[in-house]
């Protein structure tokens, strides 16, 4: 798969606080990447250095394979649309206006697109109501809207679920599910919920302090977070056998442990075992959330 | 640079602050015509053309101000900064841009101005006596300092990254200006002697003694230098000046620079956020 944005140890440091610390990410052509991290552990310092608005303080970054010491660094931003903590919109003017002024900034040569853009997040009844008049969920809608109007092939999203209520929120994850699926764009999304990402991404980075301590696919992580018994063994041969006859999903973790997928009901699953005479010293199950996934990572990130 | 001036004055026919400035600009030249006919009705004054051409100038660094604040401060609070960076515009290509529309709004509303005052003011005063070529040069050199007014107030506008701050900043620095300009001039005004009024027997005696407060030459040369640098001690001086235009052209073109030159580089550094 191609790479088309890239960080490579980057850091970025205030004062003696250090924002970023040795941050690699790697972001595949067509993925929908969550960069997941609790308030203040980096997110939009990382988006803001790759957007161009800050400069790292060491390591570098590439964008569709420019690096960002090239002069060419400002030309692939124009492959890129972003929202970054607050959608950029003129508030005294109209959604229409809006979109005109960035076709304009876009160099566009002809403002035919506009209606369609609308249509595509909702907005095409606005009419004269300006912008500043319109709820958080519309405006975030419309500053999607002013970022895909240079057609980008990556779109940045910091963010763009915060404060909206549950119904601005189902429409933000269906827009953003549809631009990755129908025009097939890249997507970078920011945020702190954690269940709203595991809806739509399909990698995963996770921030903590400043550095990525896991960057794992979503089909990684489900089976990381499936619904699974986790056994305590002497000898795991006789299980594996078993588990083989059965064809049970399982994993053999170490000598010891073994780990099988699904879901099952506990008691009938032991006298199962028992019938066969296979005895193990400690059974239970585990399923985790998301959001117990990243505290279990984090939390082990900072006891080590 | 094309694109960004081309979105900057697509913006500027919507921008609510940019019409009223606009009729703010007519309105004064109408008061200001209506005012002079009513005293060459009532006192038989002859009104000076060429004197009232340039009487916008001095008020104009607060029109200047309060616009460029307002239009360029909302493009750091509606964040369209961020997103020119973004989708990868040049850092020099806005800062000049935003200076270039700056300094065209502010020669329009001097223009609208003049449009309007010669309109009216050529049938009701008639030409006057000073020759075209002494008031095209006077507005010739006015224009420069219009616009060295708009370079002082992008380069605070493009560096503060807060609308009223910039709008704060941008008004106490030309009032500013005026009140510095006043005390230049109320310090070149010092008279060399002063009459010491003392009473002998009974009655006043009065004599001329020199003045200590009265600036020496080459303080004099100071305030002067002082008067001439400054856009708000230009425009006061253009009107009444006859020789020595050049000067004040090579200073708003001194200002032009550095305040452009400084206002590039450090823009280019700035962390936005």
């Amino acid at each position: 798969m191609e790479i088309i944005l890239q960080t490579n140890n980057l850091e970025k440091k205030y004062n003696d606080f250090r924002a970023l610390n040795h941050t690699n990410i790697h972001i595949e052509k067509g993925a929908v990447y969550g960069l997941i991290g609790k308030n203040g552990a980096g997110k939009t310092t990382l988006i803001r250095i790759i957007c161009g608005l800050q400069k790292p303080t060491n390591g570098s970054y590439t964008i569709y394979g420019v690096d960002n010491s090239s002069s060419n660094i400002t030309s692939v931003r124009k492959r890129i649309g972003a929202i970054i903590e607050t959608p950029s919109i003129y508030g005294e003017m109209t959604a229409k206006d809006n979109l005109i002024e960035q076709y304009k900034l876009v160099g566009m040569p002809s403002l035919d697109g506009i209606d369609e853009l609308l249509k595509l997040v909702g907005l095409e009844n606005t009419g004269k109501k300006k912008a500043k008049n319109f709820s958080l969920g519309m405006k975030q809608r419309l500053g999607i809207a002013i970022s895909l109007a240079n057609n980008p092939d990556l779109l940045i999203l910091d963010e763009p679920i915060n404060g909206l209520d549950p119904q601005g929120i189902i429409e933000i994850r269906e827009l953003i599910l549809k631009l990755n699926k129908e025009r097939r764009i890249t997507i970078l999304i920011s945020s702190h919920y954690l269940d709203e990402l595991s809806k739509i991404a399909t990698h995963y980075g996770f921030l903590d302090s400043g550095s990525i301590i896991e960057e794992i696919t979503s089909e990684e992580l489900m089976k990381k977070m499936e619904h699974k018994i986790i056994l305590k063994v002497n000898d795991t041969k006789e299980f594996v056998k078993y588990f083989e006859e059965n064809k049970m999903p399982y994993e053999v973790m170490d000598s010891q442990t073994i780990n099988v997928y699904g879901k099952y009901n506990l008691s009938k699953f032991v006298s199962e075992l028992s019938k066969k005479n296979l005895i193990a010293d400690d059974i239970h199950e585990q399923e985790e959330s998301l959001e117990n996934y990243y505290m279990n990572l984090i939390g082990g990130v900072n006891n080590d | 640079m094309i694109k960004l001036l081309n979105a900057g004055f697509t913006r500027l026919r919507k921008n609510k602050i940019f019409w009223l400035l606009s009729i703010f600009s007519i309105g004064f030249a109408l008061v200001l015509i209506n005012g002079q006919y009513g005293n060459m009705k009532t006192y038989g004054e002859t009104v000076e053309m060429g004197t009232l051409l340039l009487s916008y100038p001095p008020l104009i660094g607060i029109v200047i101000a309060v616009f460029i604040s307002l239009f360029l401060g909302a493009e750091y609070s509606d964040g369209a900064i961020r997103n020119k960076i973004s989708i990868g515009h040049k850092r020099g290509n806005i800062y000049l841009s935003n200076f270039i529309i700056s300094s065209i709004v502010s020669l329009f509303f001097y223009a609208l101005f003049l449009i309007v005052t010669l309109a009216i003011g050529l049938l009701l005063f008639g030409s006057g006596t000073i020759s075209i070529s002494l008031i095209l040069m006077r507005i010739f050199v006015v224009s420069f300092t219009i616009i060295a007014y708009s370079s002082i107030f992008t380069f605070i506008a493009m560096l503060c990254s807060n609308k009223t701050i910039i709008a704060i900043t941008t008004i106490l620095v030309v009032f500013g200006m005026m009140l510095f300009t006043t005390y230049c001039f109320n310090v070149l005004n010092t008279p060399e002697y002063i009459q010491i009024a003392t009473l002998v027997n009974g009655e006043n005696q009065f004599k001329e003694e020199y003045n200590p407060k009265y600036p020496s030459p080459e303080k004099r040369k100071v305030y002067e230098t002082l008067i001439d640098i400054i856009p708000s001690g230009q425009t006061l001086q253009i009107p009444e000046r006859e020789s020595n235009l050049g000067i004040l052209l090579v200073y708003s073109i001194g200002i032009i620079v550095v305040f452009t030159g400084s206002g590039l580089l450090l823009f280019k550094k700035k962390e936005l956020k």
